[in-house]
């Protein structure tokens, strides 16, 4: 009978050990900090990088040329690659430039969209298209309207003579069309996605 | 005794267990407690690395697409719908109405409700001289000095386009006494209590116009030093006074034109005994009512007479917009005074930097967004000089170009390499003049290997106008 | 009593010769309560001396978030120069920190300089964070936990007011 005591005691005491040392191996947890492509802080960079970048060109008046560098007979952008977006760079223009040489050439992967109203929803519209972006992308956006007479640019980057008013193969329809006295043509939002490849 | 002996030594080993699992259990404790503060620890890196206050960038942002999509609309109004001060209401109440929709719908996509509506407007006029010529007036015997706006609460977006034909030249004044005895055109802004600022736009040898600034306010002194820039192949250059620049140099002499209280601007000189002083065009926004600037100052044309100038048209100086912006942690309500200066410019004199050598007759609405008339556009060519093999596969392209332009300048050029597909594999923006260029390590294998490969020079000039030129050749 | 086998010693267990049982007992005693509650004593200061840091090291992140939520609001307000400008951001703080609560009080520097002072009670520990704001932010003393940074509302429209939310 003791013999029987003494057995359970012993069991007793050596699974209270074992769960102890169970209990103090959990304590060690997984954080943001410790993901295997990128960490928080990272992240938090890249999206002020991207930020910086709309910022400034829109500053520069780059960010609307880009949006309107579109080949009307072909209903896509100028030399695009696949189904009218860009899927190997930036598109050939200022903007496209300074994609490249902020993102690209560190081997960041990145996504320009193009998010315009219609009939009171959100559409995207895609310029640039390296894929689907991964679970630790970010993103940062900047608010563009846009004009009845902003005209189209030619691939060489000048200025055509077509109004965004007076051509209906643009990728962004006139929600304003209603009202033309004001001028508006459309509210779009630009959204740069960057994610490290 | 033995029994006794036993019985202690047990006692002993027992008490010693005792006192030993005693221990242990409360240094157990407290390295569960040591757990608890690693938890709080890592619970602490963690918070650090939030992004903190991004609701109130994304605040600051969007109050900056306003302050641009206001301005814009504005601007459309100012030269497209300014028949009437009516007119000019509606445009911008629709204007800013569907900038409102739009924005609400992409605010309401993210959670993050936006509402723009018009405030106020504050009535303006914009006085326009957009045929090229001297800086007079409209009365029947032209006046070289006159009045432009007389008691104006205030002025904006100033510029001439100022020709190098017909400036004088003032090379070689130095002191202030010397240019105010001169015969030299200014554009003078008095305020009523306080200085006048006087603008000397003058020549400064060839092709070259200078500008000083000289501040009276009681004692006549000079503000800054000289500007100066030279004219490009359409023999303009532009100053304004607004951006304080002159052509792209900035000027910080200009940047008096902020913050001047009630003034009036007037212009001395522009002829001097029948002998032109300046020429151009110009273009400024006045703080007033158009029937008080034709009935003070001027006169003007009418704005319908065609090719005449200057005329002065309804316009909105300014407007003001309330902007409404929550998130779930944000509440911003704000008026936003929208400030067309700060934005590109679409319309009008000197827009987007380029210089319209001339402009649409006079009335309603000239400008726009054409293109400036009359420039030939540039040659070029083009050609692959040498071909390199590397080895695996790659080589060294070296191609020769060379550009011109007949009626003006080269601004840059750019050589782009396509492969047989048309995708372009590398773009270079060499420096003037440095042919030939090289493209190092292109791989060229499989189906493009003997395909014919291209290369493409576009040739931008100064005015705006490109070109370009293509060879294609199979490579290797 | 001690000789059992002729010739030969008792081993050594048995033998309890000039050795006093008492003595013996409280030795043993002694010795091993000395070892454990030094054990006890060093391993708890190690626990609260890791406590402090702990603390100190949160009161500090907790400090420069709600500084640079300040220094946002402040930008803001600067960004938007009207009388009729509101701006109400919420800076979710966490309410305790390893289970104290702390307060935080808000002073002003020379110029426009204003210093946090972020304070435990147990463990007494004291953190200064320092930041710039251009709009006067009104000097006042807060609990930890949510907390609401207005401006253009409350008694004063143009400075920036934190309280609890």
């Amino acid at each position: 009978m003791r013999g029987q005591a003494h057995t359970l005691e012993a069991v007793t005491a050596a699974l209270l050990l074992l769960g102890a040392v169970l209990f103090a191996l959990q304590t060690t947890a997984v954080t943001p900090l410790t993901a295997s492509t990128s960490s928080q802080h990272i992240e938090n960079q890249q999206a002020a990088v991207a930020e910086g970048v709309l910022v400034s060109a829109a500053e520069e008046g780059t960010l609307k040329p880009t949006l309107l560098y579109w080949n009307e007979s072909a209903s896509g952008h100028w030399n695009a690659d696949y189904l009218g977006a860009y899927t190997r760079a930036g598109p050939p223009t200022a903007l496209g430039e300074t994609l490249n040489g902020t993102f690209l050439e560190r081997g960041i992967a990145f996504n320009l969209n193009v998010h315009y109203v219609q009939n009171g929803q959100q559409r995207a519209h895609r310029v640039v298209n390296f894929g689907e972006p991964s679970d630790n992308a970010v993103s940062a956006t900047k608010t563009v309207t846009l004009y009845d007479d902003d005209v189209l640019r030619a691939a060489d980057r000048s200025r055509t003579t077509t109004t965004l008013a007076a051509t209906d193969q643009f990728y962004v329809d006139d929600d304003a069309a209603a009202t033309q006295t004001s001028g508006v043509y459309n509210v779009v939002v630009v959204e740069v996605v960057v994610w490290r490849m | 005794m033995a029994d006794v002996r036993g019985r202690m030594a047990d006692a002993r080993g027992r008490d010693r267990a005792q006192l030993f699992l005693v221990g242990a259990l409360a240094v157990a404790v407290l390295f569960v407690s040591l757990a608890l503060l690693l938890n709080t620890a890592i619970y602490t890196e963690n918070l650090a690395t939030r992004n903190t206050a991004s609701d109130a960038t994304h605040a600051h942002e969007l109050r900056e697409s306003t302050n641009a999509s206001v301005a814009g609309v504005v601007g459309y109004a100012n030269y497209r719908e300014n028949e009437s001060y009516d007119t000019l209401w509606t445009a911008v109440a629709t204007g800013v109405r569907d900038v409102s929709d739009g924005a609400a719908v992409h605010g309401a996509v993210r959670g993050r409700p936006v509402e723009v509506s018009l405030d106020s407007v504050e009535n303006g006029t914009r006085i326009t001289h957009d045929v090229e010529g001297p800086f007079v007036d409209a009365s029947a015997t032209p006046r070289g000095s006159w009045t432009v706006v007389d008691g104006a609460a205030g002025s904006r977006d100033i510029r001439l386009d100022v020709s190098t034909t017909n400036l004088a030249d003032g090379s070689g004044l130095t002191t202030v006494s010397d240019y105010r005895q001169s015969d030299l055109f200014h554009l003078d802004l008095a305020e009523s209590s306080g200085s006048t600022y006087e603008v000397f736009v003058y020549g400064d040898g060839a092709d070259t116009v200078s500008v000083r600034v000289i501040e009276d306010d009681g004692t006549p002194d000079f503000v800054g030093s000289t500007c100066s820039a030279t004219a490009g192949a359409d023999g303009h250059v532009l100053v304004s006074v607004s951006r304080a620049s002159v052509d792209d140099t900035a000027c910080p002499a200009l940047s008096f034109a902020e913050g001047l209280g009630q003034h009036d601007v007037e212009m001395q000189n522009a002829t001097v005994a029948g002998s032109t002083q300046i020429q151009g065009t110009y273009e400024l926004f006045v703080d007033q009512d158009v029937t008080t600037v034709e009935t003070t100052a001027g006169p003007y044309y009418d704005e319908t007479a065609t090719s005449q100038s200057p005329y002065a048209t309804p316009a909105v100086y300014t407007a003001d917009v309330a902007l409404d912006y929550r998130t779930a942690a944000l509440t911003y309500d704000t008026r936003v005074t929208v400030d067309p200066e700060a934005h590109p410019r679409r319309y009008g004199i000197g827009r987007q930097s380029w210089r319209l050598s001339l402009a649409g007759g006079g009335g309603g609405g000239g400008g726009g967004d054409g293109g400036g008339g009359g420039n030939a556009a540039p040659t070029g060519s083009v050609s692959i000089s040498d071909v390199t093999d590397e080895g695996g596969n790659r080589y060294d392209i070296e191609t020769s170009w060379s550009a011109s332009d007949t009626d003006g300048s080269v601004a840059s050029v750019e050589v782009i390499l396509r492969d047989p597909d048309g995708g372009a594999v590398e773009t270079k923006s060499p420096p003037l003049g440095s042919s030939p260029v090289t493209f190092q390590d292109v791989k060229i294998t499989g189906k493009n290997a003997g395909a014919p490969w291209t290369v493409e020079l576009v040739v931008y000039d100064d005015q705006g106008g490109s070109t370009t030129i293509t060879h294609t050749e199979d490579l290797p | 009593m001690t000789r059992g086998i002729p010739g030969q010693f008792r081993p050594l267990h048995r033998d309890s010769r000039a050795v006093s049982t008492a003595l013996g007992y409280v030795l043993g005693l002694t010795i091993s309560a000395l070892l454990i509650s030094v054990m006890l004593y060093g391993v708890g200061g190690f626990v609260e001396d890791q406590r402090e840091q702990v603390v100190r090291e949160e009161l500090t992140v907790v400090g420069q978030q709600l500084a640079s939520d300040l220094t946002a609001t402040d930008r803001l307000a600067r960004g938007s120069p009207d009388d009729t400008t509101a701006i109400r951001i919420e800076s979710r703080l966490p309410a305790q920190i390893a289970n104290t609560g702390y307060s935080i009080a808000i002073e002003d520097d020379p110029g426009s300089a204003y210093r946090l002072v972020l304070r435990t009670e147990n463990p007494d520990v004291v953190v200064t964070v320092g930041f710039t704001a251009e709009t006067v932010v009104d000097e006042r003393t807060v609990s930890g936990g949510g907390l609401v940074i207005e401006y253009g509302t409350g008694a004063t429209p143009t400075d920036l007011e934190v309280s609890n939310a």
